[in-house]
């Protein structure tokens, strides 16, 4: 149960990118996120369209998965605010006022939430459960996506604008380090056993290896133009990028070589895998659809359509 | 808090909101433009294949480029408001005859948006061509308060027109009216 436990968490709290495993019997259910059309819709595998849409204030950005409630809390950059959607009830409990322009989210157990502010260049801390006032860490330039590791003791966050990767404690809210990526990291991905995580940087098309243990940059590998989006299976052996400007999912496998490349459709970033690692769910925001990737062919097998812009997919077992 | 703080805090929002520098804002914009050409895709092509060669669109009035069609190139290209913006290509693939480029260098006065990226490509259409030019881009002012001049709308607008005036160019070109 320890196991599955940080399992539950390593999936939930990746934000644009999820992996998941190891939780037998518990029902997966898919959630893409749509910026334009301000929507939280869950879509079908079988039926091959999306089952039902929550309704959500303007311009929804990126969004986390509680690890230990069905909650769902989603940023709002343009509105300054984090909505707390209630997945079971589908519908928004409430919404959280924050400072500057909200983007990346993670939320730990015991409904900690922490919310990257991209223009402000900071990450504030809020007990959603309790009346402890927010408090705020310093990140780099344009802070992203962020990431917790499945123990829940360090904190990733990309900084788009400083080329950098900051690793925060959680425990004391202090900087263990902070480390040089490639150009514009913003997408990052912790392999199911939490010891690399991957950083897709934006301008340089690259994807940047961290060992999570010497919080350095290991390896650097070449993904394809613009990786906005990045996932890694369940087994550990193969990570999935979104080619942003190049309308493809590039697979990275093995220790180096060219990629195999997956056509999808215009403009993909978000991207999540099944528990099963054999399905991979792609949010391609220009065409208002999600691919859905067999990775066992390498091949899009499907397209979902879904409310406009849709930017983020994430995967929950939970039974809502 | 005193007159003093008050006039920087000021400053800093005026300079904050005036020199967003090249900001990628967290809310992308996108457009989408298609003309139908009557010539076969190859004609087409043939006219906008060069990264270099922008002299199909009327919005541009001068082109200076490096790097040829590679991943790589770029171009400095002057818009009719006489304004500088540079672009660098990302993907060229003749087979499917289309590139995708970005914005290295942004330029607010050239165009209200703080960052692009764009796809131009031809596809056969019955007896013609159609090409279809795609942009994903940001507000010229990527703060939450953006002036009407640098907001959604506004960079909205811009692109698609300028879209819209560099395909009508180009169908003039190839049909041989211009």
């Amino acid at each position: 149960m320890r196991r599955n436990l940080s399992w539950m968490r390593a999936a939930a709290l990746l934000s644009a990118c999820l992996v998941y495993a190891d939780v037998a019997g518990a029902a997966e259910r898919i959630y893409v996120l749509s910026q334009t059309g301000a929507k939280l819709t869950e879509i079908g595998d079988e039926a091959g369209d999306a089952l039902s849409s929550i309704a959500l204030d303007k311009a929804p950005a990126t969004l986390a998965l509680a690890p230990d409630a069905p909650l769902a809390y989603v940023t709002h950059p343009d509105l300054g605010s984090v909505s707390v959607v209630d997945l079971a009830e589908q519908r928004v409990l409430r919404t959280i006022k924050m400072p500057g322009s909200p983007f990346g989210v993670a939320v730990a157990s015991g409904g900690r939430l922490y919310v990257a502010d991209w223009n402000g260049d900071e990450i504030s801390v809020i007990e959603t459960a309790g009346e402890k006032p927010a408090r705020t860490v310093k990140a780099g330039r344009a802070p992203a996506h962020l990431l917790l590791t499945p123990n829940e003791k360090l904190l990733f966050v990309a900084n788009r604008e400083s080329n950098s990767v900051s690793a925060i404690r959680t425990e004391d809210l202090t900087i263990a380090a902070t480390i040089p990526v490639g150009h514009a990291p913003f997408a990052i991905a912790l392999s199911p056993d939490a010891k690399r995580l991957y950083v897709g940087n934006v301008q340089s098309g690259n994807v940047s290896v961290i060992d999570v243990e010497q919080l350095a940059v290991i390896e650097t590998r070449k993904s394809g133009a613009m990786p906005y989006g990045a996932a890694v299976t369940p087994d550990g052996a193969r990570v999935l990028i979104t080619n942003q400007q190049s309308g493809s999912v590039a697979v990275l496998a093995g220790e180096n070589g060219t990629p195999s490349s997956i056509r999808v459709g215009g403009y993909p970033e978000g991207i999540a895998i099944r528990a099963d690692g054999r399905r991979a769910y792609v949010a391609n925001w220009f065409s208002d659809d999600v691919s859905v990737l067999d990775l066992d062919s390498l091949k899009e097998i499907r397209r979902i359509k879904c409310p406009g812009g849709p930017r983020s997919v994430v995967i929950s077992h939970r039974k809502p | 808090m005193t007159l003093f703080a008050r006039m920087m805090g000021a400053l800093a929002l005026w300079i904050g909101a005036t020199a967003p520098g090249l900001a990628h804002g967290p809310t992308p914009q996108k457009a989408e433009e298609k003309i139908t050409i009557a010539a076969p895709p190859a004609k087409v092509w043939a006219a906008l294949k060069e990264f270099a060669d922008f002299s199909w669109n009327p919005g541009i009035t001068k082109t200076e480029a490096t790097g040829g069609n590679a991943a790589g190139a770029t171009r400095t290209i002057t818009l009719k408001n006489g304004k500088v913006l540079v672009e660098g290509l990302d993907e060229y693939t003749a087979e499917s005859m289309s590139y995708g480029y970005r914005l290295s260098t942004e330029n607010l006065e050239a165009l209200p948006v703080s960052f692009y990226s764009a796809t131009i490509a031809v596809t056969p259409a019955g007896e013609g061509s159609e090409v279809t030019w795609i942009g994903r881009f940001y507000r010229g002012d990527t703060s939450n308060f953006p002036p009407e001049n640098l907001n959604d709308e506004a960079a909205v607008k811009a692109m698609t027109e300028f879209l819209q005036e560099g395909l009508t160019g180009l169908k003039a070109k190839v049909e041989g009216k211009s």
